[in-house]
């Protein structure tokens, strides 16, 4: 018998992607135990490392984190595949995709503060699309959006903030 | 941070921008034994309450001369017949129902029997809350075989006599619609111009809903919601009898309220029958009375009987099974595309 | 990237256009309206509408457990939920047209229907 050693070969990225996950999980974890007001109210926390990952580094690291941070925090959660966990990576997502585009805006004008609100948008939009479609196609859910908009608003702007400090602090900018 | 401030001035101002909505009056009550649902549309709401409280004022008074059971003018009358003696000072609204309602049982070949109140009440439905019980075959045809039928009385001046003392009258399938018309009057001596009166499922339309017709929604036998929805254009009525209705189980087998006086028992198979009724000064009672005949009718029957007493439009629902007149099938629209899937919809002319 | 100055133009504008939007939808979709029938959902299907003048429990078993809808007083709400984070259930009473309670580990919505349902009234 031989035994054989499989030894994987990590890159300098891939332990950026792990440290940046790692702080992302624990965020969302902490966050699925807070109180929240209203089911989706959430402050979303977990961003703030998305966000800082793309101005840190790139936006490949922001969408490996992103797709770890959903997954890992609904395995822990016991919540794979369950309909908070398809609301989870809908969100996340879109919010990715809308930034991938918003990313691109002249950096003068535009700050993290900005991109998290966008992103805060993006996330919601894509979850009540996903319960209006699909997981409540039957009701109307329209009520809800003044509310979570005000949330995401909130919320974006904060994350966005806590964000720019971030990068202030560790010289990026 | 001045942001933020300035967001919660903000979504503070907002949340005091209440909208004011235009004008749909709308009262449930319980009365007549049953739920009375008044929509009036387009009027003040001081006017609106006016009128709908001279509406239940008046449905109390028909309650306490009308219902089957509890001590009222009928009730009175039950008794007089039941000791073969005759009936005094009959008001005159009580004398054209029955004479009204007589009408009626012969245009429906006795399947519309108001007299079988003694029919009824064995069935254990004479009150509000009844329970399963086991019927007794020759009970029941002993009961048929007394033959009540408003045809035996005798009405002289104000003066009510019956040839058969086993006559008892239940207004069961007619007082309500009987009500419905009545409110109608009411709420046109109100100068209410657009209202939609619901009286324990039976609705009349009077004007429409703004610039819409009044949408009803028919009731699903089999669920808790509506099936098709029909527009009610102004004057025009709607009823149904349902075995869903009032009905109690027994060893697997339903036992609805609506009995077919030439068998002593009730009607069984059939889930719903609905009528549309066109215009007329008794539209509603119509709506309430000509269900019961398509309701209790053979299969076989039910076009002539439908033919015999001019509905025009109706709907029956049975297992799996669907049938409707051509002209009711243009007014209605069915809510969920899996009925059309899951029944046999036939179409009669 | 580099965050060139300390006041962005861009942001603000963002922040000024959801304040916008988030005021009209505000406007738009908050009716202050009593609504007489509550709509229940059960996994994905209308359960069924029920009057809110009437005092009604209404039990629904899916698939985290039981669901008990209360109404009572003209109002509505969930009143236990086998979920745990319990949100239905402390959102209390609702009673305005349009106002919903999702539970959406046990697949039970429950709507406050208004002006906005299929029909006026229904014929039963």
């Amino acid at each position: 018998m031989t035994r054989s050693i499989i030894k994987i070969k990590t890159t300098l990225l891939d332990h950026q992607i792990a440290q940046l996950s790692a702080i992302a999980i624990g965020l969302s974890l902490i966050e699925s135990v807070l109180p929240s007001p209203m089911p989706g109210v959430k402050p979303g926390i977990a961003n703030i490392i998305t966000l800082y990952a793309i101005y840190r580094f790139n936006f490949k690291t922001a969408i490996w984190v992103s797709i770890l941070r959903v997954f890992a925090t609904s395995l822990i959660l016991g919540q794979f595949l369950s309909p908070t966990f398809m609301l989870s990576l809908t969100g996340s997502m879109l919010s990715l995709l809308t930034l991938y585009f918003v990313i691109k805006l002249p950096s003068k004008f535009f700050s993290p503060i900005g991109f998290s609100i966008l992103s805060s948008f993006a996330h919601i939009a894509g979850q009540l699309m996903l319960v209006r479609l699909w997981l409540i196609p039957h009701a109307s859910i329209y009520y809800l959006i003044p509310i979570y908009s005000a949330a995401a608003l909130l919320f974006g702007f904060i994350n966005g903030w806590i964000t720019y400090r971030l990068l202030k602090q560790h010289n990026s900018i | 941070m001045r942001f933020i401030k300035f967001f919660f001035i903000v979504l503070g101002f907002s949340f005091l921008q209440s909208c004011s909505n235009p004008s749909l009056y709308q009262s449930k009550h319980y009365v007549f034994g049953t739920i009375v649902d008044i929509s009036i549309y387009g009027e003040d709401e001081k006017k609106a309450e006016d009128a709908t409280k001279a509406v239940l004022q008046e449905f109390t008074r028909l309650h306490n001369s009308l219902h089957a059971w509890e001590k009222s003018d009928l009730t009175n009358l039950n008794e007089s017949i039941s000791k073969n003696k005759s009936y005094k000072n009959a008001s005159l609204e009580l004398i054209e129902i029955i004479k009204n309602a007589r009408e009626l049982e012969i245009a429906s070949n006795h399947l519309f029997n108001p007299a079988i109140g003694e029919l009824i009440d064995y069935w254990g439905f004479h009150q509000e809350e009844f329970n399963p019980m086991h019927p007794n075959q020759s009970k029941i045809k002993n009961l048929v075989e007394r033959g009540p039928s408003l045809d035996q009385l005798h009405i002289t001046g104000t003066t009510i006599k019956s040839s058969n003392p086993h006559v008892k009258i239940d207004l069961g399938g007619y007082a309500k619609g009987y009500a419905l018309d009545r409110a109608s009057k009411i709420l046109h001596k109100h100068h209410i111009k657009s209202a939609l009166i619901n009286i324990g499922g039976n609705i009349i339309a009077i004007g429409q809903h703004g610039n819409k017709p009044w949408r009803v929604g028919i009731q699903d036998p089999r669920g808790a919601q509506a099936i098709a929805k029909v527009d009610l254009l102004d004057g025009w009525a709607i009823g149904t009898s349902g075995d869903y209705q009032r009905y109690f189980m027994n060893d697997g087998k339903r036992y609805c309220h609506l009995i077919n006086p030439l068998t002593g028992y009730p009607v069984q198979g059939v889930y719903s029958a609905t009528v549309l009724i066109e215009p007329s000064q008794n539209a509603g009672t119509l709506s309430d009375v000509l269900s019961k005949p398509l309701f209790i009718s053979k299969k076989e029957d039910r076009k002539d009987m439908a033919k015999k007493l001019q509905i025009y439009h109706y709907l029956i629902i049975e297992d799996k099974h669907i049938s409707m007149t051509k002209t009711m099938a243009d007014k209605i629209q069915f809510l969920n595309p899996h009925t059309k899937k899951n029944n046999q919809i036939e179409i009669t002319l | 990237m580099k965050l060139r100055s300390n006041f962005f133009l861009g942001d603000s504008l963002i922040i000024l256009v959801s304040l916008i939007f988030i005021i009209f939808a505000f406007k738009t979709f908050w009716h202050f309206e009593t609504g007489s029938v509550v709509q229940v959902n059960f996994q994905g299907k209308i359960y069924g509408n029920f009057s809110l003048f009437q005092d009604k429990k209404i039990s629904l078993v899916g698939k985290e457990g039981s669901s008990m809808i209360e109404i009572k007083d003209g109002r509505a709400r969930i009143k236990t939920a086998p979920c745990k984070n319990q949100y239905c259930v402390q959102q209390g009473w609702i009673n305005f047209t349009g106002q919903i309670l999702i539970c959406i580990p046990n697949e039970v919505s429950i709507e406050i229907l208004g002006k906005t349902k299929a029909y006026d009234s229904l014929n039963y």
